[in-house]
């Protein structure tokens, strides 16, 4: 069969937070060895968690979340990011300046969690 | 998204070295080329304004800045980013600033949004709850143009058609950012003396320091420190080597400089969320480490 090469698109593309030394990493660790790993900034892993507040208040609007939104977000998580920017004094924001969003899918999918 | 809405092939950003790796590889990803400015580690890693200006080209179509900053810790004053404001403002850039540690900040001190100093000038801030409320797997996080937005009219009508590309972002984690950002915010204790943030900061930047060779700025915010280590003492040419090498040595896992488009082999980046008593572990084995190690 042929082969399916990936894109040129990525040839210069480079994301060594992810590259040959975690692989290593990975192979120690499936080998049954413990690694401190001081790579990268996901605070969970170190007993850092979130508030109880924002735990509850999720559960509490899952229900609601099951739809599809807008696409740049929902009324309330813009309008408050609108007013947090006013806090900050940035001038000229309204709320269709503000775009929920979601990172590269690439590195969505690839490298969930790592910053 | 918001460098794939506006580069055509050959367009420049201006992207920090060291930086967060991402804003390289996004800028490259839509096409364009990410031009390296200069962050001054004897200036407490503030951008060379010089340098910047040296870099900027007629291709050149805006600059990004992470502020507080990713990895060095450093927090930019009011004369700095009205520097950057002043070139951007000559040059007819667009700003870029990422912000995602704005709420991590310590010694009392305060984060300044470069957008607030610009409002003549076409401004793009990203911020999140990942690390101010310890959800970065919630994938929560946004973008807010501001300032003059009438030379990018056309880029916000891509931005649009990107955004609906994406049909919508999760939606279970929008509905929290209206609880995170108002009121009580649980963060600030973990930044203040006594709290696990500033501690532990103050644990990894003496220990760091206390290595021969080795010496680091002390961070102003989010969770990171890029020591610098005598790269000559320890012959010291590949740190992409050095890092497997310790990986292999002490079991544990670092990030070399250069992944951080860094030019020159002689950093790395500490991520200091573990307890003191980790870190200081991990310090010592890193001077354990380079104490015998060579580089062939």
């Amino acid at each position: 069969m042929r082969k399916f090469n990936k894109s040129h698109k990525l040839d210069h593309v480079c994301y060594d937070i992810r590259g040959p030394v975690l692989e290593k990493a990975s192979e120690m660790e499936s080998a049954g060895t413990k690694i401190l790993k001081l790579n990268i900034g996901n605070p969970a892993p170190f007993n850092f968690s979130a508030p109880d507040e924002i735990i509850h208040d999720m559960i509490y609007n899952l229900r609601s979340a099951e739809g599809y939104s807008d696409s740049k977000g929902i009324f309330s998580a813009r309008k408050s990011i609108m007013q947090y920017s006013q806090l900050k004094n940035l001038p000229n924001v309204g709320i269709n300046d503000i775009y929920r969003k979601r990172r590269q899918r690439a590195y969505n999918n690839v490298h969930a969690g790592s910053s | 998204m918001s460098m794939q809405g506006l580069l055509d092939s050959g367009d420049e950003i201006l992207v920090p070295a060291p930086d967060y790796p991402l804003w390289t590889a996004a800028v490259t990803l839509a096409g364009g080329n990410a031009v390296h400015y200069i962050c001054d580690e004897q200036n407490e890693w503030n951008p060379d304004i010089d340098d910047i200006k040296k870099k900027i080209t007629d291709r050149t179509k805006g600059i990004v800045i992470i502020n507080p900053n990713n990895p060095t810790g450093a927090l930019y004053s009011e004369e700095i980013l009205k520097e950057i404001v002043e070139v951007a403002r000559s040059h007819q850039l667009i700003i870029f600033s990422d912000e995602i540690y704005d709420r991590l900040v310590m010694d009392s001190l305060k984060h300044i949004s470069i957008a607030s100093l610009a409002p003549d000038i076409p401004c793009i801030t990203f911020n999140g709850l990942s690390k101010s409320h310890r959800i970065a797997g919630f994938r929560c996080g946004w973008m807010c143009i501001s300032g003059n937005k009438a030379p990018i009219k056309d880029y916000i009508d891509g931005l649009n058609l990107l955004s609906s590309m994406r049909l919508c972002s999760n939606v279970p984690a929008q509905e929290i950012i209206q609880t995170a950002l108002g009121g009580y915010q649980s963060v600030d204790e973990l930044l203040l003396p006594g709290g696990r943030i500033y501690e532990q900061r103050e644990a990894v930047w003496s220990a760091l320091n206390s290595i021969d060779g080795v010496s680091a700025m002390k961070p102003k915010a989010a969770f990171y420190i890029f020591p610098k280590i005598d790269s000559k003492k320890y012959n010291i040419k590949n740190d992409e080597q050095m890092v497997y090498d310790f990986l292999v040595s002490k079991k544990i896992l670092l990030v070399q400089g250069s992944a951080f488009n860094y030019p020159t082999p002689d950093h790395v980046r500490i991520v200091y969320l573990p307890t003191v008593k980790q870190l200081n572990k991990a310090c010592e084995e890193f001077e354990d480490f380079l104490k015998h190690y060579k580089q062939k």
